[in-house]
């Protein structure tokens, strides 16, 4: 199932939380330009998975590649957005956070990238706002114009567009569509909306409460995508009916 | 605390009621310019100090060990902090010490300090040293344990070096616990100082501000005395409104980090 030569790829992945089996021997993969969505119901391990793919959390078994190769620690060409609000500085402009990775990384055209970029997200007016002068969607923009900044090969993606509302959520799912084909980048986006990931994904995978994989979906539909086409809603109803199986423990 | 307009006008009708209340006082009562001195020539007082550039000496003498005692204090504290960070056995032994130390008020280690230091400039050092260092580490410990675990993951996950993530992440994020922290420290040091100026007298050719008050009570110059206290509570919340405020403003209030 999971082509250890793609671009990112977890393999056998388990985690415990003390007794708490958590992810139980996981895999999948991502290949460069295709979106992933990882859609499972709260608390079944995603956001663990996620981190553990970022290298910024060990698993107990199993193993994480990048173009093949086994890593152990996280680089910035594999990019997180964390779940958390608090993942962006407080002490920094939207255009400070923005272009942060971009200065450590020495990035000459820092500045001007930074600002296209969130132009982008449609924040060029907010950039030399402080966070709390945002609001929690605009933040959660920030966070993801300073990840989109630095176009790296892979990007990871907890539910980044958890706070925005609907019509800005399509625009943004759109940008991401045209950056990963413009960046060739290989996108790990997490979700537990079942619309959002077919708008999104190339192929879904779908877990279960007990942290397995249950399915895997390639999503059939041309691109600009409406969810709710014949084919998107046959393929929503099927996430539906497999999301709403509980396993008995 | 802001400089508004209003908070202005309260300030001088407060500095008004107790000239008024000073002065009614002296008169009703017929006190002796001895014990209570007049408004104005306390007024006068410290304009002649003021004038003959003595007090600004004085003060500019107890800045310069101020300076010092928080230069050294901090630096230490740094350090300390750099150390516990390394190992837990480090930072919890220190924190046990801290919280002997830290509320162990500087001028009680003063007889301990002038055995071992003798009576001089290094011995008020000393004491400020220890008044800045336990509560500027005490807050630093609190801050650092403070930095939120998702930073810790954006740091690794930019690839930072522990030196980097602690200069450009963990440092600005732990701001308002070392501002807090200086707060405390200012606020015992400058007490401290004073005390310890009092009682060894001039430790160089001119002492601190503390020895201003001590040769005015020795002089019976009771206007100057007052002067001189005049000075102490006026420095004090400059410091404190204006310094502190000001720094305040153009940090933790500009990044809304004051809580
Ligand atoms: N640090 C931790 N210590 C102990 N248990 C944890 C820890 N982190 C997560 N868990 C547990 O692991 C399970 C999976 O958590 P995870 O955050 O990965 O879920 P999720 O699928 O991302 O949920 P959500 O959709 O709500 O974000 C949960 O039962 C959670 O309680
Ligand atoms: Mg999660």
């Amino acid at each position: 199932m999971a082509d250890s030569a793609e671009a990112l790829s977890v393999l056998n992945i388990v985690k415990r939380y003390g007794d708490h089996l958590v992810l139980p021997g996981v895999s999948l993969s991502v290949g460069a330009r295709e979106i992933v969505c990882l859609l499972g119901p709260s608390g079944c391990g995603k956001s663990t998975l996620a981190k553990i793919a970022a290298s910024l959390l060990e698993p107990d078994d199993g193993t994480v590649r990048v173009n093949g190769v086994p890593v152990t620690a996280p680089d910035a060409n594999r990019f997180m957005i964390f779940q958390e609000q608090d993942q962006i500085f407080p002490w920094k402009t939207a255009l400070g956070n923005v272009t942060f990775p971009l200065r450590l990384d020495g990035v000459p055209d820092w500045r001007a990238r930074g600002i296209e970029t969130l132009r982008e997200v449609g924040l060029e007016a907010a950039a030399e706002k402080y966070p709390h002068q945002l609001s929690g969607g605009m933040r959660q923009r920030v966070a993801l114009a300073r990840a989109f900044a630095m176009r790296p090969s892979v990007l990871i993606m907890d539910e980044p567009f958890a706070s925005v509302d609907a019509s800005l959520r399509f625009d943004l799912q759109d940008l991401l569509v045209r950056l990963v084909a413009e960046h060739s980048q290989a996108v790990l986006f997490v979700t537990h909306e079942i619309d959002e990931s077919i708008r999104l994904a190339e192929r879904i995978v779908v877990m279960s409460d007990d942290g397995a994989v249950t399915g895997e979906h390639t999503v059939p539909i041309d691109r600009p995508r409406d969810a709710r086409s014949p084919v998107g809603s046959r393929l929503a109803h099927a996430l539906f009916e497999q999301l709403s199986e509980h396993p008995s423990r | 605390m802001k400089t508004t307009p209003r908070s202005f006008l309260r300030f001088a009708l407060v500095l008004l009621a107790i000239v008024i209340l000073w002065e009614g006082g002296r008169a009703v009562f017929n006190v002796s310019p001895l014990v209570m001195p007049g408004v104005l020539s306390v007024l006068s007082s410290l304009g002649t100090a003021l004038a003959s550039g003595e007090i600004l000496h004085q003060l500019a003498f107890s800045f310069s060990l101020i300076g010092m005692g928080i230069g050294i204090g901090a630096g230490l504290a740094v350090l300390a902090l750099i150390i516990g960070a390394q190992s837990r056995v480090a930072a919890e032994v220190m924190g046990t010490v801290a919280s002997l130390f830290h509320p162990l008020p500087g001028i009680a280690l003063l007889p301990v300090v002038i055995l071992w230091f003798g009576v001089g400039k290094m011995a008020i050092v000393v004491i400020i040293v220890h008044s800045v260092f336990w509560p500027l580490l005490t807050n630093l410990q609190a801050g650092y344990r403070s930095v939120s675990p998702t930073y810790h993951l954006v740091g690794r996950n930019l690839e930072m070096s522990p030196t980097s993530f602690a200069v450009r992440i963990a440092a600005p994020a732990t701001v308002p616990y070392i501002l807090a922290g200086l707060r405390i420290a200012w606020a015992r040091s400058w007490r401290a100082l004073i005390s310890a100026e009092m009682i060894f007298g001039a430790v160089a050719a001119h002492g601190g501000i503390g020895w201003f008050l001590h040769t005015r009570r020795v002089f019976m110059d009771t206007a100057g005395l007052f002067a001189g206290i005049l000075v102490v509570m006026l420095v004090g919340s400059l410091v404190e409104r204006v310094v502190f405020g000001f720094v305040e403003r153009s940090t933790i209030d500009r990044w809304g980090m004051n809580g």
